[in-house]
């Protein structure tokens, strides 16, 4: 008990595993027990940070391993840098990355990038012939928070 | 050895009611990749009836993923005459919406009786 809770407490952390629905969920929820316990942001900037993550894992899950026989792995890194109030996450896979095709407004899929660009302060893809890793950065919450709330 | 089947299968909790006015889908739960299917399914069983009007009602879902608003812009793209509006408030639901500008192509509302009103549809009251 003692041990799980010093993890969740931890500055930085991370999960591996097979790269499906499931493990996407699993991560998600094990993000918001996190970030719920360590970090005091605010429940937008919470839900924020839980769904531009899950589309960098679902898009792992959905793109990267379609060239593979089967699902390989995706990794979930976590990092808070107290000091600088600031978060960061890597998505990381072993797999191809897929230029997203340009979305219009009532396209039915492809929001994910768009989506994640718009929820972080920073959203890099780096893509490499052995995997891609997609970092969202996030930082100075407080500045983000809704005008009309309290300023903490 | 055979595969235990999983308890905690993630699933929606979605339900239907239907007035002279409309026809409310509720869902509750988290609408991710996994889960988005099942609200497809229903929102597809709810639509070829041909109701005149739907709301989608998103205010118990703790998660909207992108996969899930697929879910509602289908519903805008195939809504023949049919009034369509979302029930979405609060930074899981509404926000992703309106950052990604779809408000421009359904309404959304804080809540189903502003929804019925918005939509014009009101009459005496809402069950």
């Amino acid at each position: 008990m003692i041990e799980s809770a010093a993890a969740r407490n931890a500055e930085a952390w991370s999960h591996s595993g097979h790269a499906d629905g499931r493990a996407v969920a699993r991560f998600r929820e094990l993000l918001r027990a996190w970030l719920n316990d360590t970090v005091d942001i605010g429940a937008e900037r919470v839900c924020d940070i839980i769904l531009a993550t899950d589309e960098a894992l679902a898009n792992v899950v959905d793109h990267a391993y379609r060239d593979f026989s089967g699902a390989g792995v995706v990794t979930l890194d976590v990092s808070y840098t107290a000091t600088e109030a600031r978060i960061e996450i890597r998505v990381r896979d072993q797999g191809h990355w897929r230029a997203p095709e340009p979305t219009p407004i009532s396209a039915i899929r492809g929001r994910g990038l768009i989506l994640m660009r718009s929820l972080a302060n920073v959203c890099t893809v780096d893509g490499s012939a052995d995997g891609t890793t997609v970092s969202l950065t996030f930082h100075g919450w407080c500045q983000l928070e809704d005008s009309t709330k309290r300023f903490g | 050895m055979m595969a235990q089947p999983d308890e905690s299968e993630p699933a929606l909790i979605v339900t239907e009611e239907y007035s002279d006015i409309a026809t409310v889908l509720t869902v509750a739960g988290d609408i991710d990749m996994m889960t988005a299917p099942q609200m497809q399914g229903r929102v597809d069983a709810v639509l070829s009836r041909r109701p005149s009007a739907l709301v989608i009602d998103l205010s118990d879902v703790a998660f909207l993923g992108s996969a899930g608003i697929g879910v509602l812009v289908q519903v805008h793209n195939d809504d023949r005459d049919m009034s369509f509006a979302v029930v979405a408030r609060g930074p899981a639901t509404s926000r992703p919406l309106h950052l990604l500008g779809l408000d421009k192509l359904f309404q959304i509302y804080p809540s189903v009786a502003d929804a019925i009103n918005g939509m014009g549809l009101a009459a005496d009251e809402v069950g």
